[in-house]
C-alpha cells in the first residue's frame, strides 16, 4: 500500500517511460489526474519508472504541459485555445487517443470537443480518412442520403 | 524529427463505442447527418434515438410538448402501416397525414398535420423516430400544436418552423386551417400544456380547490362559433368578503370570482362571476386550468406589466 504522506506526495515526481523508450518526469499530483497512471503507481509503487506502452515521446510532453497548468488551476479558455492552435487534425487525434488510454478525463473531454469542432466543416471524404474507414455504401444508398439532407435543412447549401 | 503516427494506422472506430459516443454527442444535427454519409457503421450510430433526443430537448423542448409528441406518434402509426391499409389511404388523398380530430361539426379541430409524410417513411421503418421527428420539425413539414402568446391570452394553433428565418407560421386549429400568424418568434410560443383543443371545452379538475389568490388560465370565446382562447386571471374574492385571509370563506361558495387584472378595479370587465360546478358549454367561458409553475405565472405578470405601460 503506497504511503499517503500528503505534504511529501505533492512535491514528489513520478518517472514515465514512453513506448519509444524516453523518460519524462511529472508531479505526483498531476499523475493523479491520469487514472491509468495512478493505477500503475498503486500497483508498482511510486519509485519505479512507470511504463506507458501506448504513449509516445511526441505527445507525452504536451499532455504533461496540460496537467502542469491544471494542478495550478490555470486552465482557461485562452490557454486551451492556444494549446490546440498549432496542432493539426492528426496531432489532435493522437493526443485524444493518448488521453483516452491514460484515462485523463479533463484533457479527454476538452479534446473531444475540439475534434467535434474540427469535424463540423469537413467533407465526408475527409472524415473517412480521419476515422480510417472505407465507404461501404451502395450508390443507391448514397443518393438516398443526399436527398435526405437536401429537403430536411432548407437554406443550407448542399456540399459536394 | 519524429513523425506522428498517420491517421490510417489508428482507426477511431476501433475505440470502444462509449468513447466514440462522446464525440458524436458533441456534434450538431447537420453534422450528424453529414457523418451518417461516411460509412454504414456511422450511419447507424449517427441516427440513434439517444443522440437526436438530446437535440430535440435542446432546441425544441420549450415549444414541443407531450401532446405534440402524441400527435407525432399518431403519424408514425399511419405512415408505417402497410400499403393499402385503411389508414394509409388517408395519405394518398392528401399527400400528407392528418393528425387527431376533436370537437364536433362545425367546430372541428385538427390536432396536427404532416406534409409530404412519405419522406419520413424509410427513417421510421428503421426505427429512427427521434431523428425523423427532428427533421420533420426543422423542415417545417410538421404542423404541430402549440400556443401563441397574444397580449394577455394564448391562442391554440398549429405551427410550422421556417429554418431560414428561424421563425414560425401559424394556422388556426379549426377545420379551415386559416393562417393566423407569420414570422412568429420563439418567445411568443409555448407548448400546449393540456390536450384539450380550442374547439372543445376543457374539463377542469380543479374547481373544488380554487381559492382567492390562485393563478389560472380560463377558456373564453367571443361566440359559440369561435374557438376558445386561454386567458390569464386570478381567483378573486366575493363582493361580500372583506378579503381578510383568516375569515375568507370564498372557497366554499358555489360562485367563483375570476379576476382579470388588466382592467382597472372599477371596470365591469374586471371580475367575472361563474358557477363553480358547471359544465355549461353554451356560455362564453369554458374550462379552467390552475397554474402551478412559477415560471408560467411570472411570464404572465411580465406581460401584464408590459400591458400597463402602453
Amino acid at each position: 500500500m503506497a504511503q499517503e504522506a500528503s505534504s511529501s506526495t505533492s512535491s514528489k515526481t513520478i518517472s514515465l517511460k514512453t513506448g519509444d523508450g524516453e523518460i519524462f518526469e511529472i508531479e505526483a499530483s498531476a499523475a493523479k489526474q491520469m487514472k491509468t497512471v495512478q493505477r500503475l503507481i498503486d500497483d508498482l509503487g511510486d519509485d519505479i519508472t512507470i511504463p506507458l506502452h501506448n504513449v509516445f515521446s511526441k505527445e507525452l510532453p504536451k499532455i504533461i504541459e496540460y496537467y502542469k497548468k491544471d494542478i495550478t488551476g490555470e486552465i482557461t479558455k485562452d490557454f486551451e485555445a492556444e494549446f490546440v492552435k498549432d496542432l493539426n487534425d492528426d496531432e489532435v487525434k493522437v493526443l485524444f487517443l493518448a488521453a483516452n488510454y491514460l484515462d485523463a478525463n479533463k484533457l479527454f473531454e476538452f479534446l473531444s470537443q475540439n475534434i467535434a469542432d474540427r469535424l463540423e466543416s469537413k467533407s465526408v471524404e475527409y472524415v473517412r480518412k480521419y476515422f480510417g474507414v472505407e465507404n461501404d455504401f451502395t450508390p443507391e444508398e448514397e443518393s438516398k442520403l443526399r436527398e435526405e439532407r437536401a429537403w430536411s435543412f432548407r437554406g443550407i447549401k448542399e456540399d459536394e | 524529427m519524429k513523425k506522428i503516427e498517420t491517421s490510417s494506422k489508428i482507426s477511431l472506430l476501433n475505440l470502444p463505442e462509449s468513447t466514440l459516443d462522446v464525440i458524436l454527442e458533441l456534434l450538431s444535427p447537420i453534422e450528424l447527418i453529414n457523418m451518417s454519409k461516411v460509412c454504414t457503421y456511422l450511419r447507424g450510430k449517427c441516427r440513434s434515438d439517444h443522440l437526436w433526443d438530446n437535440h430535440m430537448k435542446h432546441k425544441w423542448g420549450r415549444v414541443f410538448g407531450h401532446f405534440a409528441f402524441k400527435e407525432w406518434q399518431w403519424h408514425v402509426t399511419i405512415i408505417t402501416k402497410e400499403e393499402g391499409s385503411v389508414l394509409n389511404q388517408q395519405i394518398n388523398i392528401l399527400n400528407g397525414s392528418l393528425g387527431s380530430f376533436s370537437g364536433s361539426w362545425p367546430m372541428l379541430c385538427v390536432g396536427s398535420y404532416l406534409e409530404e409524410c412519405h419522406n419520413f417513411k424509410s427513417l421510421l421503418l428503421a426505427n429512427h423516430f427521434m431523428m425523423a421527428l427532428y427533421l420533420s420539425l426543422e423542415s417545417g413539414k410538421f404542423w404541430f400544436p402549440a400556443q401563441l402568446y397574444r397580449g394577455l391570452y394564448v391562442h391554440d394553433a398549429l405551427v410550422s418552423y421556417n429554418s431560414i428565418t428561424d421563425t414560425f407560421r401559424a394556422r388556426t386549429r379549426s377545420w379551415n386551417g386559416r393562417i393566423v400568424g407569420n414570422d412568429i418568434h420563439w418567445d411568443k410560443l409555448r407548448f400546449s400544456p393540456v390536450e384539450t383543443s380550442s374547439c372543445v371545452r376543457h374539463v377542469s379538475d380543479c374547481f373544488q380547490e380554487l381559492k382567492p389568490g390562485d393563478h389560472i388560465e380560463i377558456q373564453w370565446r367571443g361566440n359559440t362559433q369561435a374557438p376558445y382562447d386561454w386567458w390569464y386571471a386570478v381567483i378573486g374574492h366575493l363582493d361580500s368578503c372583506n378579503e381578510n385571509e383568516n375569515y375568507c370563506l370564498c372557497q366554499n361558495s358555489e360562485t367563483l370570482v375570476v379576476e382579470f387584472k388588466q382592467y382597472p378595479q372599477r371596470s365591469s370587465m374586471r371580475k367575472a362571476k361563474l358557477t363553480r360546478h358547471t359544465e355549461d358549454s353554451a356560455g362564453n367561458y369554458g374550462g379552467i386550468r390552475k397554474l402551478h409553475s412559477q415560471e408560467e405565472i411570472q411570464k404572465w405578470n411580465e406581460l401584464l406589466d408590459h400591458q400597463r405601460y402602453i
